[in-house]
């Protein structure tokens, strides 16, 4: 099974940078199921430059065929049926403000996206500012 | 991987980490000075480093882009704000690097001056990444290529009709990363 043959991690999703409560749920095409608690995305993952609406977009595209991908932030669900032959992306988009007296990080949302011959088909994308989730289909 | 580790420092040796970024005038009389109405500011330059200490297992960043807020009202992070003051501010890449030591190794390019905020322009997207590849990357030091950096300049374009007002931005640096 592909989810057996993955990376286990020890170190708890939050003391990698994922804010509490978000994770990703994916669905190999043999059943198995690789989860934030025991696997790392970049682990089983490839920087690859994609065709994002016309503009190229580097991601982190997923060595294994995915059926279904699952992601969460601040409350928010969204999940994605795979087509078959496509590939699966997933990011988290985080901001470094800096203004006077003022510091901070923040992650803003998390983000996945299936990709056809190299163009992005479809992209759903959690805003955790606007609390809203967001996204394109071609 | 762990997510990355920003930071904002100056572009010379030892690379001391700055915050805020501060717009003045240097003119005939003194230096650091307000920007006066019509004028430009001096130019401030900084750089942006992923993991600058090189922690293990530090993720890189990809699609960068920067904006400037007028302020860092949580509410001017949505399209609910109108931008007005920040298209004053410009900032375009001068120059990127990386070193699996001590990070340096400079490379210099002139990105386009971008006045962030006006009409159509929301953000400024940097032109090279620390690789010296055209996506905006910046690598992490945990990949086997080295610690990254990118250079920004930046100045104030103070339109005439602008008074005495003190004004105060915020320049927000956003990423992609997955652990």
């Amino acid at each position: 099974m592909i989810a057996e043959k993955l990376p286990k991690l020890n170190k708890p999703s939050v003391e990698r940078g994922i804010p509490e409560g978000s994770y990703f749920e994916a669905t190999f095409s043999d059943g198995s199921i690789a989860r934030e608690e025991t696997s790392s995305w970049s682990s089983f993952s490839h920087k690859e430059t994609v065709n994002y609406q016309g503009r190229p977009k580097l991601c982190l595209v997923c060595d294994y065929a995915i059926k279904k991908i699952t992601v969460t932030l601040a409350g928010l669900v969204t999940t994605m049926e795979v087509p078959e032959g496509c590939a699966v992306y997933q990011f988290m988009r985080s901001e470094r403000l800096i203004a006077k007296d003022i510091e901070q990080d923040n992650v803003i949302g998390r983000g996945m996206g299936i990709i056809r011959h190299g163009i992005v088909i479809e992209e759903r994308y959690i805003n955790k500012l606007e609390s809203r989730i967001m996204g394109m289909r071609i | 991987m762990n997510s990355p580790i920003i930071s904002f420092r100056t572009n010379s040796a030892p690379y001391t980490v700055i915050s805020p970024v501060s717009y003045v005038q240097s003119a005939l009389g003194g230096n650091n000075l307000p920007v006066k109405e019509g004028e430009n500011s001096n130019f401030t330059c900084f750089r942006v480093y992923n993991n600058f200490n090189q922690a293990a297992s530090t993720a890189a960043m990809f699609n960068i882009s920067l904006t400037v807020y007028d302020d860092a009202d949580p509410n001017s992070h949505t399209a609910t704000k109108s931008p007005v003051s920040q298209s004053w501010v410009r900032i375009y890449e001068t120059g990127f690097g990386e070193s699996t030591v001590a990070p340096g190794a400079y490379t210099q390019v002139i990105g386009t001056d971008t006045a962030i905020g006006r009409s159509g322009v929301d953000s400024y997207i940097p032109e090279f990444g620390n690789d010296g590849g055209s996506a905006p990357y910046l690598r992490a030091g945990t990949d086997g290529n080295g610690v990254g950096f990118l250079e920004f300049a930046s100045y104030a374009q103070v339109p005439s009709g602008a008074g005495f007002e003190s004004y105060t931005f915020a320049i927000s640096f956003f990423y992609e990363w997955m652990a």
